[in-house]
């Protein structure tokens, strides 16, 4: 059975049409099912648990990256597949597994159902990250893949693991099936600009970053969490729906 | 970001890059090609490419399917196919290699051994003893 998640500001006029359309088509594919429309009042968490419990297996998110991205650890927690209509803007998730903008034709792509596993990336072994997770951290050595340690000359480093591709030149090369992460560490320049020519791209399965002093590492751009920190990749543990014109 | 392109006969598993701004310690084994334009320590492996830039300083033993060095490595160097060193290159250590290639101004401080295998016909078959001076006879 599908659940499909309404984000809130679906609820706007300028949506109106668009969601018939993309309600009538779902209802022509055969892939209709109970619709739950996240309020101030009622939040992801509370949704999702309704769905699961009526006996969704395909949960699918009407929103951007951030409705994704919130509903993402419940997602792997219960188990289930993972379906995007992407609306609004910030859509680099559904851009990256190949799911249409327009709402109609992303219907069809659900009907396909062309099924892939993806890696994740687990940070402390309880928080999830599907796309990335970025910090501006001084100097400290990373403990890369429990055989080396890497260390910045520099003062500061902008660190960044990524796991799913963004739309940036940083992340063209992550691919969220194959089994690693892909770490950058990039410099400051004088300018404050990120040093290009200097940038460090190791691919990793485990990034320990033991800085004792707390700083925060951003997760899919709205999750924190402190130093120091053991990030791993978790191998195949979303699996979600794709569109034919995915970027890996 | 990376402009520099992969290696000739790269495969599709990712590149590893370490930066002229980083220091690496330990063993770092790469599953694709292998790009160093930093510090290395320790010891440097993949089955694919490496390709070691003019800034680098590596203090490591090296094992690759093909190199490229510009750099300096105190290490030995164990290629199965290819190397090419450069007019920039600074080698302390020993080298073996299939096939290698040498520009002028390399400096190499170290035995070089060519593991290049022979044609058969100049192969000696194994029960076969090598031929030996004929004894010339006493007068």
């Amino acid at each position: 059975m599908y659940y499909y998640l309404y984000d809130t500001f679906l609820a706007q006029r300028k949506y109106r049409d668009t969601l018939a359309r993309f309600e009538t088509r779902v209802t022509d594919l055969g892939i209709q099912g109970k619709i739950g429309r996240l309020t101030m009042l009622k939040n992801v968490r509370e949704l999702m648990e309704q769905g699961i419990r009526k006996g969704a297996k395909t949960i699918v998110i009407c929103g951007n990256d951030d409705t994704i991205f919130r509903a993402l650890a419940m997602i792997v927690d219960a188990r289930v597949t993972l379906g995007i209509v992407p609306f609004g803007g910030a859509n680099t998730v559904a851009a990256a597994l190949g799911i249409p903008d327009d709402a109609e034709k992303a219907a069809e792509a659900l009907s396909e159902r062309r099924l892939v596993r993806l890696d994740l990336g687990l940070v402390n072994e309880t928080t999830y990250f599907l796309r990335d997770c970025i910090a501006s951290l001084p100097a400290v050595s990373l403990e890369c893949n429990q055989q080396y340690q890497v260390t910045p000359l520099g003062r500061t480093i902008e660190l960044q693991v990524a796991n799913l591709p963004s739309g940036t030149v940083e992340t063209a090369h992550a691919n969220p099936t194959d089994g690693h992460l892909d770490t950058t560490i990039a410099h400051r320049n004088f300018f404050s600009r990120l040093s290009r020519a200097q940038m460090s791209y190791i691919p990793t399965t485990h990034l320990t970053v033991p800085l004792a002093q707390p700083k925060p590492l951003i997760l899919d751009g709205w999750n924190t969490v402190m130093t120091p920190v053991t990030i791993e990749v978790f191998p195949e543990a979303l699996r979600v729906i794709v569109g034919k014109q995915r970027t890996f | 970001m990376f402009k520099t392109p992969p290696l000739e006969g790269s495969s599709k598993d990712a590149v590893t890059i370490i930066g002229a701004a980083v220091k690496v310690d330990g063993d770092f084994t790469g599953q694709g090609d292998i790009i160093v334009e930093g510090i290395v320590h320790g010891k440097l492996k993949t089955d694919h490419d490496v390709r070691i830039g003019g800034q680098a300083k590596v203090q490591a033993h090296i094992q690759a399917a093909n190199a490229s060095i510009a750099g300096e490595v105190r290490g030995n160097i164990k290629v199965k196919e290819r190397l090419d060193l450069t007019e920039t290159a600074k080698i302390f250590g020993d080298i073996e290699t299939k096939v290698v290639s040498i520009a002028p101004g390399a400096v190499i401080n170290g035995k070089l051994t060519m593991t290049k295998d022979l044609p058969p016909d100049l192969l000696l078959p194994q029960s076969e003893e090598p031929p030996r001076a004929k004894k010339q006879a006493k007068i």
